[in-house]
């Protein structure tokens, strides 16, 4: 069930990749176009890096991150359980963040397979 | 005439007088006359001003409304003594109302405005971005859209003016201005229209997200927007559930029952919540629909009817929750799949459906009635509408003009009416202003009187305290007078005094020149006592001149007092009524300043306290809003404390799981270790089936198995015996020997079959059999065909021969075991007999428990046969003491013994070792086909177990003393000194025994017959031999050693 509300963003322009992560950077679900493997690591050490910064920064909770390069990459952090990572060529984030918003309940409460 | 709905009642006095402004902004009044209980009339206030009208015709019964309505409750009031109630509406209460009765407004345009528009841009701009721009763009006249957040566009579609980035960072900064240009007061617009000569813009905006629309000049933007809105809400009755309602968010939870119900809705009703409260948990649960705090009706999975859902809802044991669904979702009258539902009765019965107590009954719809109160009689006046005909025009046209006059008005329109609420606004401010200042002004006029009436009474104290001031001056004058006075009269009184002192001293003087002149004069003694008359009235003429002068020193000197006094007294007046003019002269100015602060005060108080009415709703509405606003924080509060509680179960969940998920592994790790083994297990019991299959196989080839698998003719043999096995168990005596026998022929059978068995293999080894059936096939076959041959015929002649003769020796054995019991029946009578006769019941008793036991005949014949001598010689021992009767009776007794024993000496067991196929095998464990066809060292040896378990000993052997006695002369192999021989035969006994004891002879069975005979012929030689002479110990030891001789010679093998 998660994984056809993910494959929805794949219908949004410019997505390539949607991913969900749990809170221990674990991978619970994601969809994609074939061929293309997110590399996880790398998102979780980008993501990891800037969490100490905000926490180092500033007292307040980190939520979105973009990335606004070659390619386009949004992290958004939906809870403390779930991290919704969506790359692409687009880099019209806001569509991406908008798709988020409109699907957020679903995204934070569908349980992935086990 | 028909109530409207309660609102919060107002306390304040009502003034329904024209053009006067109420205490509340939203509203109605209603007009009661006399003790009527039903009303006469509505007045509906809208921000403070009458605006709507509803009487009824008390001579027609017609409701009438509008200006018609105003005339005739100003007539009834003005007629009748009437009073007012007046209840507080808000906003959207009025506009629902107003929605109902449009006659009762004398202008329409107080009509408009007062339910908040439900144009959806809320729902519209909540949904995906790209799904409203594929909307929009599907509509003729719209050229292109944009939707952005927070001025960063999102999506974009279509012809726009210009970029779609920029369009956005300029609507976004428009509708900034616009916000900044605009009071707060205002309504937020639905949407914003920006019309060109050419084109048009519409700007949607809802939080941060903006949509902006260009289309064409005459586009209608309203209806563009409800077409989308209508496009992408679908059905926009409602939801409607198939199975349940989903679950949203938890808002609260708690256990069941109409209490917990009743708080639940207060919740939903305070957070207007959209959702449901869900009783139970499994495919039974009820869930009551709530539509922005409003039950709007029942889902039950198990449907029914309403009392039976509305009873199952308010079950206490049931958990309930309060969910709120996702914003966007609509719930109406016709989510609900429970027919008849209605508020009303929902209302009516929810209170009585678990309780029957009227007091709690009336409790409950108190609660509920606070609750919903307005809404239950909102539905009824809905429903009841239709029968209400009101005079008046529904929607009359705002242009219609009334002539006044020869002048023609203009019609009354919104702006009109807005200018006309805003100035009546103003003049009621003014109004307040101007009685403001009336109350200021009459304060400063009391002030005036007041400070006018204290001046005149401090000029009244001024003059009073001047006249006291006067008289002071006046007393102090006197006074001043009296003390000059007193002064001057001290002052000649002072003179005078001294005057009288220096006349006194003169006179003193004179007195005494007199006196000496009289002494002189004495000396001529005329008139002596005229002097002496004249001294004493000088005397006391003197005395009484001391005494004035005494007396006028004394006034002096109060007087002086006096005056000390006075003058004291002056000067405390002075010093007093200075002090006193201080006092009154800082009194004064202490005065004017209390009464010039207290005036101010005053006034200052009554402007407050005139202020103070007009505040007083704001202060209400803040206090109305602080406490929604404490509720929510509350709400939000006790949210947050849920989900951190959530949360916390969650990471508790979680730790669980991975706690549950670490024994999983374990359990996996265990389980995978047990699957491997089984799969070894399976493995290696499939190579076992494979093994044995393969075993079959061979098995099927193997030519012994063949043989033992078809051929069994000759254990058939066996069948006769076994019965009469069986049969020899059922007898009740001990089948020892015979078990042995069996045990023994079967691993003869086993021995000779293995023997067979072995050759084959021994022949030819499997290798050698595999190879030549992988190479030669036809060889095999034919060597295993040849093998087979052999070892069938081993079989049938050696196994066949054996298993004979085994069945033939069993045969005699079972014979033998036959005769055996037998003997023992007989010994067992003989026993009982010689108790009878007296002999040692003790031995008797000892012999007759080995009564049961075949293979202790032997030893049982020989204590048997002692018992019987014994008694026999006992008998011929007492012969001669005995009569002629008893001698006869003892004489049968004593052949009867004789026979008896002669008996026992025949069957050969009373010889120490007994003759018979059983005795030699119980002796050896050799069956006599072994001993006969076997060589002795091919025998299977025999296990000392199974000869102890068989040899022939007695129970209760103790008890036999005579028998020990005996025993104990005989050494270990029954040897015992020997005399020497006195007799011939015996000789020749020995010689042809020894003669004899070698030689193996093949006929086995007739010269043993033979032997037998004679040996019996020797037994009735010898027992002659033994009657002729006297028994004593020494011969019958002799007949021992002669009896052991015999045994011994009965052992011999042919």
């Amino acid at each position: 069930m998660l994984n056809h509300l993910l494959s929805s963003f794949l219908q949004v322009k410019g997505v390539e990749h949607a991913t969900i992560l749990n809170g221990s950077g674990q991978l619970v679900a994601g969809v994609g176009k074939e061929g293309v493997v997110p590399d996880l690591h790398d998102i979780i050490h980008h993501l990891a890096s800037q969490l100490q910064l905000a926490h180092a920064l500033t007292s307040q909770d980190l939520h979105e991150i973009w990335y606004e390069a070659d390619h386009g990459q949004l992290i958004e952090i939906l809870s403390f359980d779930r991290i919704i990572v969506v790359r692409g060529e687009s880099k019209n984030l806001q569509l991406w963040r908008n798709h988020i918003r409109t699907h957020r309940r679903g995204l934070e409460t569908i349980e992935g397979i086990a | 005439m028909f109530e409207l709905p309660p609102g919060s009642p107002v306390q304040e006095e009502i003034d329904v007088e024209e053009g006067k402004t109420q205490t509340f902004d939203f509203g109605f009044i209603t007009t009661w006359i006399g003790k009527r209980k039903t009303p006469s009339g509505h007045r509906l206030v809208r921000a403070g001003r009458i605006v709507g009208y509803l009487a009824e015709d008390v001579d027609t019964k017609q409701i009438v409304g509008g200006k018609k309505a105003k005339e005739l409750l100003e007539h009834i009031e003005s007629e009748n003594k009437s009073r007012h109630t007046a209840d507080e509406y808000s906003q959207k209460g009025l506009g629902q109302v107003a929605e109902l009765f449009p006659e009762a407004f004398e202008h329409q345009s107080d009509r408009q405005g007062l339910l908040p528009q439900v144009s959806g841009t809320g729902h519209l701009l909540s949904k995906n971005a790209s799904a409203i721009l594929s909307a929009l763009e599907s509509m003729p006249s719209v050229r292109g859209a944009v939707v952005a957040d927070n001025g960063v566009l999102i999506d974009s579609t279509g012809q726009l003016p210009k970029d779609a980035e920029q369009m956005a960072i300029s609507l976004k900064n428009m509708l900034d201005n616009q916000h900044k240009s605009v009071s707060s007061d205002m309504l937020t617009p639905a949407y914003t229209s920006l019309r060109g000569e050419h084109d048009a813009m519409m700007v949607v905006e809802n939080g941060s997200m903006l949509l902006g629309v260009w289309t064409e000049a005459t586009a209608d933007h309203s209806a563009i927007l409800s077409r989308t809105n209508a496009s992408l809400e679908g059905d926009v009755t409602g939801m409607s559930f198939s199975k349940e309602v989903p679950d949203g968010f938890v808002v609260r939870e708690g256990k069941g029952g109409t209490d917990a119900i009743i708080s639940m809705l207060t919740t939903a009703v305070e957070e207007q919540v959209t959702g449901h409260i869900k009783a139970g948990v499994t495919a039974k649960s009820i869930s009551l629909l709530i539509s922005r705090g409003l039950p709007v009706g029942f889902f039950a999975q198990a449907g029914g009817t309403f009392s039976e859902v509305l009873s199952e809802f308010t079950d206490a044991k049931k958990v309930m929750k309060l969910h709120r669904l996702p914003s966007g979702t609509l719930l109406s009258d016709n989510s609900g799949n429970i027919d008849k539902f209605s508020l009303d009765a929902f209302l009516t019965e929810l209170p009585t459906v678990r309780t029957t107590s009227e007091a709690r009954q009336e409790t409950l719809a108190m609660k509920l009635k606070n609750l919903y109160g307005f809404e239950q009689s909102l539905a009824k006046l809905r429903k009841g509408r239709k029968e209400i005909e009101i005079e008046g025009p529904m929607i009359p046209s705002p242009t219609k003009t009334e002539v006044i006059g020869e002048e023609k008005l203009a019609a009354v329109d919104l702006g009109l009416q807005r200018r006309l609420e805003q100035s009546e606004s103003k003049v009621s401010d003014l109004m307040h202003q101007k009685a403001q200042l009336e109350a200021s002004l009459a304060t400063s006029k009391k002030q005036k009187e007041a400070a006018e009436i204290r001046a005149r009474q401090l000029e009244e104290s001024k003059l009073s305290h001047q006249t006291t001031q006067e008289s002071a001056h006046d007393a102090l004058n006197s006074m001043q007078l009296r003390l000059s006075s007193a002064q001057a009269a001290q002052e000649e009184a002072e003179k005078l005094a001294d005057k009288l002192m220096s006349r006194v001293n003169e006179l003193e003087h004179q007195v005494s020149t007199r006196a000496a002149e009289l002494a002189k004069a004495l000396g001529e003694a005329s008139s002596a006592a005229a002097l002496q008359s004249e001294i004493e009235a000088m005397a006391l003429k003197e005395a009484d001149l001391q005494s004035v002068v005494k007396s006028n020193s004394e006034r002096l000197q109060l007087i002086r007092q006096q005056i000390d006094d006075e003058e004291r007294r002056l000067r405390v007046l002075n010093e007093q009524v200075s002090n006193v003019r201080e006092r009154h002269v800082n009194a004064q100015a202490e005065t004017m300043v209390l009464e010039e602060k207290i005036q101010a005060q005053k006034s200052e108080l009554d402007g407050l306290h005139s202020e103070s009415k007009y505040a007083r709703d704001r202060t209400l509405d803040e206090h109305r809003r602080l406490a929604e606003d404490e509720s929510r924080r509350n709400n939000i509060e006790a949210e947050l404390r849920e989900l951190m509680n959530e949360r916390r179960n969650v990471l508790r969940e979680l730790g669980d799981i991975g706690a549950r998920r670490g024994h999983a592994e374990a359990e996996l790790a265990s389980l995978v270790e047990q699957a491997k083994e089984l799969a070894q297990a399976h493995e290696e019991a499939l190579e076992d089936i494979k093994e044995a299959e393969r075993l079959r196989a061979r098995l099927s080839e193997e030519p012994l198995a063949q043989v033992l698998l078809d051929d069994d003719t000759t254990f058939k043999g066996l069948g006769p015996i076994l019965e009469r096995l069986e049969h020899s168990r059922t007898l009740g005596y001990s089948v020892v020997l015979l078990d042995r026998a069996v045990e023994r022929a079967l691993q003869v059978i086993q021995s000779t079959v293995d023997n067979v068995a072995a050759t084959p293999r021994h022949l030819l080894s499997s290798e050698v059999m595999t190879m030549l059936e992988r190479q030669v096939p036809d060889t095999a076959g034919a060597v295993r065909g040849l093998a087979r041959w052999s070892v069938q015929q081993r079989l049938e002649v050696q196994l066949g021969e054996t298993v004979t003769h085994l069945i033939l020796d069993l045969e005699h054995l079972l014979e033998d075991y036959d005769r055996s019991i037998t003997m023992l029946r007989r010994i067992r009578n003989v026993l009982e007999q010689l108790a009878r006769l007296g002999a040692p019941q003790r031995d008797v008793d000892a012999l007759l428990a080995n009564c049961q036991r075949p293979e202790s005949l032997p030893m049982l014949a020989q204590g048997t046969r002692k018992l019987i001598q014994v008694a026999l010689d006992d008998i011929y021992l007492e012969a001669d003491q005995r009569d002629a009767g008893e001698s006869i009776m003892l004489e049968e007794t004593a052949q009867v013994l004789e026979e008896l024993i002669t008996q026992l000496d025949a069957s050969g067991l009373t010889d120490g070792v007994p003759r018979g196929m059983l005795w030699e095998f119980q002796r050896d464990g050799f069956l006599p086909y072994e001993r006969t066809s076997i060589p002795q060292k091919q025998r299977i040896p025999v296990q000392e177990s199974s000869l102890e378990g068989m040899e022939s000993s007695l129970v209760q052997s103790e008890q036999l003393q005579h028998q020990e006695d005996e025993d104990d002369e005989y050494d270990e192999d029954g040897w015992a000194n020997l005399e020497a021989p006195t007799n011939e035969d015996m000789n020749e006994v020995v010689k042809v025994v020894s003669s004899t004891v070698q030689r193996l002879d093949s006929d086995f069975y007739d010269e043993r017959a033979a032997l037998e005979e004679e040996l019996a012929r020797m037994d009735s030689n010898w027992k002659h031999y033994s009657t002729a002479h006297s028994p004593d110990e020494k011969q019958r030891r002799e007949s021992k050693a002669l009896d052991d001789l015999e045994s011994k010679l009965a052992d011999v093998e042919f």
